[in-house]
């Protein structure tokens, strides 16, 4: 008869292979050396017919299908929105405010686009009326209010990347990481979560945005960091 | 013998599949929506069952699996092929799956599942559904790491090697936590061990 603390008394290097050799996911090596250590340990033996037990009963467990389409319709639409937001993020401040929406072909989702457009065109505005004032001779009157997403006069000009952080990302996290990256947010976040970045260069060096990106991504807080390319040239 | 056909015979279907899996990955960077939602359905179909069993939700799963599959239509362009597609998707998969079941462990834990029977009503498993069962909760108890590893293994199907890699651990990382995972399963099922056929 075999015990349950008989079972535990073969330490050797063969038993720790048991469920791999039971499974068949194993090298040839070492599969050789469990089958001759098996042949001779009795605890072994007995272990592998166990692990050979769970084995089947986890394979032959009762699948229940789910259906890929729905959930897939849904990543789809997230990433079909995100590429809408990245050439409309490209395009500076000021052609945000005036540029029409681009031709499309017709989707259903251009309720949400439209909406998605407002937005933007409405941020836009805003911003082309703080820079139209500050051309003006407004600019003694600086900012009383620094925010993360404060936007600073050249940043227009400025290499962008599109970030979106885990959810549970905190301010003082997101903070942290923008100030050592040199980095303001000046969009979002989007119905995508998605940030846009604007990147400052530091003193006598110019802005890396490969650098920045690989800062971005070696970080777990960052569950995506792109490029954000300009394709199109501001409309005058 | 009939052991080496066998593993030889996986290998050969796990390469091919590879190829056809590398195949995709290269059109998604090129963003070929077609393949990457010809890739899409193949691991929901894999990571469905597997994270449904684990969070026991499937809307936790389906969050999970977008996710994932959202960072590989992102960065397919940054797998090297230094690794089998699938455990660089696994992986993926893995570090999105462990931190959704850690922040949610205490509920799982203390709500979601029952407890494993008493040893009486554990001998009472007659039957492979009562068996299977059985090994779900005792699945259950087990810390998240030392549980997938052994979903890996027999439900997955990976190698240790493969786990060591979408874990991101040593080889032996992966042999000890099987090692407790096992030692700890035996303890909550003996009749799993031949125990009580004696």
């Amino acid at each position: 008869m075999t015990s349950i603390i008989d079972l535990e008394a073969c330490d050797s290097e063969a038993a720790r292979l048991l469920p791999w050799f039971a499974t068949g996911r194993i090298d040839a090596e070492d599969a050789a050396r469990v089958e001759a250590h098996v042949a001779t340990c009795p605890v072994c033996r007995a272990d592998l017919a166990t692990q050979r037990t769970l084995h089947g009963l986890m394979q032959s467990e009762e699948k229940v299908e789910h259906a890929p389409q729905p959930s897939l319709q849904k990543l789809m639409s997230r990433i079909n929105e995100l590429d809408r937001e990245i050439p409309m993020a490209s395009a500076s401040a000021a052609e945000a405010a005036i540029a029409l929406p681009r031709p499309t072909p017709a989707r259903t989702g251009m309720p949400r686009w439209l909406a998605a457009a407002v937005v933007v065109q409405a941020v836009g505005l805003g911003l082309l009326g703080t820079l139209l004032w500050q051309h003006a001779g407004g600019r003694h009157a600086a900012a009383e209010y620094v925010t993360l997403s404060t936007v600073e006069v050249g940043q227009e000009t400025a290499p962008r990347v599109r970030v979106v952080f885990v959810a549970d990302m905190t301010l003082g996290g997101m903070a942290a990481l923008l100030g050592a990256l040199h980095s303001d947010i000046v969009g979002g976040p989007t119905e995508a979560g998605a940030y846009t970045l604007a990147l400052r260069p530091e003193t006598n060096k110019p802005v890396s945005v490969n650098a920045s990106l690989a800062r971005l991504r070696a970080d777990p807080r960052v569950l995506f960091a792109e490029p954000v390319v300009t394709d199109a040239a501001p409309p005058r | 013998m009939e052991l080496a056909d066998r593993r030889a015979e996986t290998a050969a279907a796990k390469e091919q599949s590879n190829e056809h899996e590398l195949g995709l990955l290269r059109r998604t960077t090129a963003r070929d929506r077609d393949a990457f939602q010809e890739l899409y359905r193949i691991y929901h179909r894999r990571l469905a069952r597997f994270l449904t069993r684990m969070t026991r939700h499937y809307e936790v799963a389906e969050e999970i699996i977008n996710d994932t599959m959202w960072v590989v239509w992102e960065r397919a362009a940054d797998f090297r092929g230094s690794s089998q597609v699938s455990t660089w998707i696994m992986g993926i998969a893995y570090r999105r799956a462990l931190k959704t079941l850690r922040r949610a462990s205490l509920q799982i834990q203390t709500s979601d599942v029952e407890a494993v029977e008493e040893p009486g009503d554990a001998w009472a498993a007659v039957n492979d559904q009562d068996l299977r069962d059985l090994v779900g909760r005792a699945l259950a108890q087990l810390p998240i790491e030392q549980r997938l590893v052994v979903e890996f293994t027999y439900y997955l199907g990976h190698s240790c090697a493969d786990i060591a890699e979408i874990m991101d651990c040593p080889v032996n990382t992966v042999k000890t936590r099987m090692f407790h995972a096992r030692r700890k399963l035996r303890l909550m099922m003996p009749e799993l061990s031949g125990f009580a056929e004696d």
